[in-house]
């Protein structure tokens, strides 16, 4: 039954301690386009019981009167409580908020040299720019994504969500792709931390950089941290040789421990094409406690990838069904390499003195005979892991991959 | 790779040691390539990029770069270390010994060395030497692992079960996350027949090292060794040898017996024995070539 | 340190020692016989250098006249054999004392063959050889044979 505009007046006066009468009054004035009095109702809420639902709806009103400066910072204030609930266009508001350039962060070496980590990207990718991979795109849509926009929901089923994950798979097959996609489906920034990082890491003063890393992090909520190439700063102190490299470990494991009291808006994502180099601490509960295999594109996507590839340059006659068909296990960086063969040999045969000529099947047919997907060795090694050691459901995706596949 | 101001000789050598020591190579080498640019003669450097083209079993480049660095320094330690590996590796086993005598002599107290010349006697049959080197080096140093290890070799050569037991326990203990352990614990295994418990071990090797091929091929002659259908050869593999001169014994009183006691059974029992040996003979082999192929050996 | 365990032990000119197998050394045992098992075994000694097998040597040597003798001209003493083993006698006494000789010189070199299993080289290719020793080995006998038939008459 809707309480009238009236009757919620008259509640408040003889109870104003009334939370949900105020916030539900607070509502109507804001659809009543009265957002200066909407806002005095949902501040008086927030005062009396700062939660998401009315931090959420003082973020709405300060957007309707135009402070998007202090919309944005109660939202993000909405953010940190249980029962938080997205809200579209505040969600867009934080999105265009992002810097579009600069470094987000910096590791400080030794002395007074300051290493960028790479800035954001200008354009984001979402999930509808990752072709194909349907299964991998809802199994992180509802392990990750969405316990991180809408943690009360999934609180609210006792269902646990967000934490470490740890992306793995042979090279090239998206990775670093797909942690972009997360942090822009989750509207948070992304920091990323790639080899350079951890080059300048092993040169001293980790503990500082990795300290100061994850302070940023913290600033910059809600963030997507994603470490690329996980096997380079976490390597597996069992097979190190430094004491450097341990130590490195152990500091990057305290900084993840010490940050889960803190960490609700901040999702920690990995990558690796060498997960049996990763320590295996770090793969336990409360760090990357998760590891989804990220698998070649499957056809859905080779498809995908074949027809961006293909477009804008003059190609005729190719049949994209039997290009696709005949590229299984090819990853993304293959299709390129593919599709650059072919451009090879057409411009081959018109320099030879060739009519010039749009790509045909006779290049593709050259280009597949020379060319030998890079994820091969990775997927017998996988193959081996889990024929003589998949008892232990490590490796249990890729098990299925390649009984889906039928990879001999 | 690096987009900031120049760095020290010192800081690439880091870098590079960490690329080495996760094996990636590539990357390494490319950073070898831009650190040597600024540093040509930095012995430090060129270490790194002979290590890197000796773990890339690019033999030649790895000795033209020690050479290289051995004309300006010819007292460097890791060079000469480095160089003992690749005259073994060819074969030039004299020349390997008077290196290692030579760094011996300078570094009288590195016990690592010591194994390593232990090591060498071992492989070229000189057991007494070999094994006083290894207690020398385990007096040195009694934790260094490789000292272990030339010392346990010593104790299964000699046949001494008691003291090979102590020996694996010290290494278990002292370095039980070793490749090298878990691969002297495997031999233990397999020399007590146990080889069901050391294919396990042998797996979890395989998935610390899955891209190592040597370690595949163990878990391959392992699974081989293991396999249900190899169970009625048990005793053969077990006892080698000394059992297959007992069954030819036992061939012979057996068919005689029988001949004499149940002539009716006469011939099944030669064909049955006839079809022991060959299958002994023979399936082992096919049994490991379909498990290597299998495995993509 | 200990100055008479830095003192080389390998020579330039000498290549490192390298053994036959004992798996060769069975099969040219079980199929060459005695004589050839003796030769045989005998190359790794002479590879090892080692003077103390000589009498070992000897007595295999001995071991095998006075086997072929016992058989040509004192056979009742196997009676017990023939009764076990019928026809098959000489054959099995051949091939065990064969297999005494080449288990005895595994029994001598076990460490050697023990530390050999460590590395990853390769024993020498044993077919020139285990040819050569069992036609030796057959030449041997064939000749002890006639000599013992000679002395006989």
């Amino acid at each position: 039954m809707t309480i009238t505009r009236e009757a919620l007046e008259a509640a408040l006066v003889s109870d104003p301690f009334n939370i949900d009468h105020r916030l539900a009054y607070a509502s109507l004035l804001l659809q009543a386009q009265d957002a200066a009095g909407a806002l005095t109702q949902f501040e008086l809420a927030a005062r009396q019981r700062p939660d998401a639902a009315s931090l959420t709806g003082k973020a709405q009103a300060l957007l309707a009167l135009d402070r998007d400066t202090d919309a944005l910072a109660a939202y993000t204030a909405a953010r940190q409580h249980r029962d938080f609930a997205a809200h579209g266009a505040l969600d867009q508001l934080q999105q265009r908020a992002r810097p579009a350039a600069g470094p987000a962060l910096s590791v400080v070496g030794g002395g007074a040299k300051v290493v960028a980590l790479k800035p954001q990207a200008p354009d984001q990718v979402r999930f509808a720019d990752v072709g194909g991979m349907e299964d991998l795109k809802k199994t992180l849509r509802l392990h990750i994504i969405e316990p991180f926009l809408r943690p009360g929901l999934f609180a609210r089923f006792k269902k646990s969500g967000g934490g470490g994950i740890l992306l793995y798979g042979p090279p090239g097959c998206g990775k670093t792709m797909i942690a972009r996609a997360i942090a822009s489906e989750c509207n948070a920034a992304f920091v990323s931390v790639g080899i350079s990082e951890v080059l300048t890491m092993w040169m001293g003063e980790s503990e500082r950089n990795l300290a100061q890393l994850f302070d940023k992090a913290r600033a910059q909520k809600p963030c997507v941290l994603f470490f690329d190439e996980l096997d380079a700063l976490a390597f597996s102190r069992s097979k190190a040789h430094s004491e450097h490299s341990r130590t490195i470990v152990n500091e990057f494991l305290s900084q993840l421990d010490g940050f889960e009291r803190d960490n609700r808006d901040v999702l920690f994502l990995a990558a690796t094409n060498m997960p049996w180099d990763v320590d295996q601490a770090m793969k336990r509960t409360g760090r990357f406690a998760r590891q989804l295999f990220v698998p070649p594109p499957d056809a859905e996507a080779r498809r995908h990838i074949v027809e961006i590839k293909l477009r804008d340059i003059p190609v005729q006659g190719i049949d994209i069904d039997a290009l696709v068909a005949a590229t299984p296990h090819y990853s993304g960086a293959d299709i390129d390499g593919l599709i650059d063969l072919a451009k090879e040999s057409t411009l081959h045969d018109i320099l030879s003195g060739a009519p010039e000529r749009p790509i045909g099947p006779q290049d593709m047919a050259v280009a597949l005979e020379q060319m030998q997907p890079s994820t091969i060795e990775w997927l017998k090694t996988a193959r081996n892991l889990v024929r003589y050691a998949g008892s232990d459901d490590s490796y249990r995706d890729v098990e299925k991959y390649l009984k889906q596949t039928r990879f001999a | 790779m690096n987009d900031q101001a120049l760095l020290s000789a010192r800081d690439y050598t880091v870098q590079i040691d960490g690329l080495i020591e996760r094996g990636r190579y590539a990357q390494a080498g490319s950073l070898i390539g831009e650190a040597l640019a600024h540093y040509p003669q930095d012995s430090g450097l060129l270490f790194a990029a002979a290590r890197i083209d000796y773990d890339s079993g690019d033999a030649d480049g790895a000795r033209h770069t020690l050479h290289q660095i051995l004309a300006h320094d010819p007292d460097h330690y890791l060079a000469r270390s480095l160089m003992v590996n690749l005259l073994q590796d060819s074969g030039d086993l004299p020349a390997a010994e008077l290196l290692l005598i030579d760094l011996l002599r300078a570094y009288p107290e590195a016990a690592f060395q010591y194994a390593r010349y232990a090591l060498l006697m071992y492989r070229t049959l000189h057991i007494d030497k070999a094994k006083a080197l290894a207690r020398e080096a385990y007096r040195l140093d009694p934790n260094n692992e490789l000292a272990l290890t030339t010392c346990l070799i010593g104790d299964i050569i000699d046949g001494r079960r008691g003291a090979e037991q102590a020996g694996l326990a010290r290494l278990l203990q002292g370095h039980p996350e070793s490749e090298n352990t878990a691969r002297m614990l495997i031999t233990h295994l397999v020399g007590r027949g146990r080889y069901r418990a050391a294919k396990r071990i042998a797996v979890e090797l395989l998935k610390l090292y899955p891209n190592s091929r040597e370690v595949l091929e163990l878990v391959v002659q392992l699974d081989a060794l293991s396999h249900w259908s190899m169970l009625p050869l048990w005793p053969l593999n077990r006892w080698g040898w000394i059992a297959s001169g007992g069954l030819y014994l036992i061939t012979l009183l057996g068919l005689n017996l029988v001949r004499s006691q149940a002539p009716l059974f006469s011939s099944l029992a030669t064909y049955t024995l006839i079809g022991y040996c060959l299958y002994s003979w023979i399936y082992p082999p096919l049994l490991t070539r379909w498990l290597k192929r299998r495995a993509g050996l | 340190m200990r100055e008479h365990l830095l003192t080389p032990s390998l020579s330039a000119s000498a290549a490192p020692v390298r053994l036959y197998s004992i798996q060769s050394s069975f099969l040219v045992a079980f199929f060459g016989g005695p004589a050839a098992s003796l030769l045989y075994c005998g190359l790794n000694s002479w590879r090892l250098r080692r003077l103390a097998d000589i009498p070992v040597h000897l007595a295999g040597a001995a071991l095998l006249v006075a086997l072929a003798y016992l058989l040509m001209y004192q056979p009742a003493r196997f009676d017990g054999l023939y009764q076990l083993l019928g026809n098959d006698v000489f054959r099995a006494l051949r091939t065990m004392l064969a297999l005494a000789i080449c288990g005895t010189f595994y029994a001598l070199h076990q460490k050697q063959h023990r530390s050999r299993a460590f590395f990853s080289d390769k024993p020498p290719s044993p077919w020139i050889a285990a040819i050569v020793c069992m036609v030796a080995g057959y030449s041997i006998m064939v000749g002890l044979v006639a000599a013992l038939k000679g002395m006989a008459s």
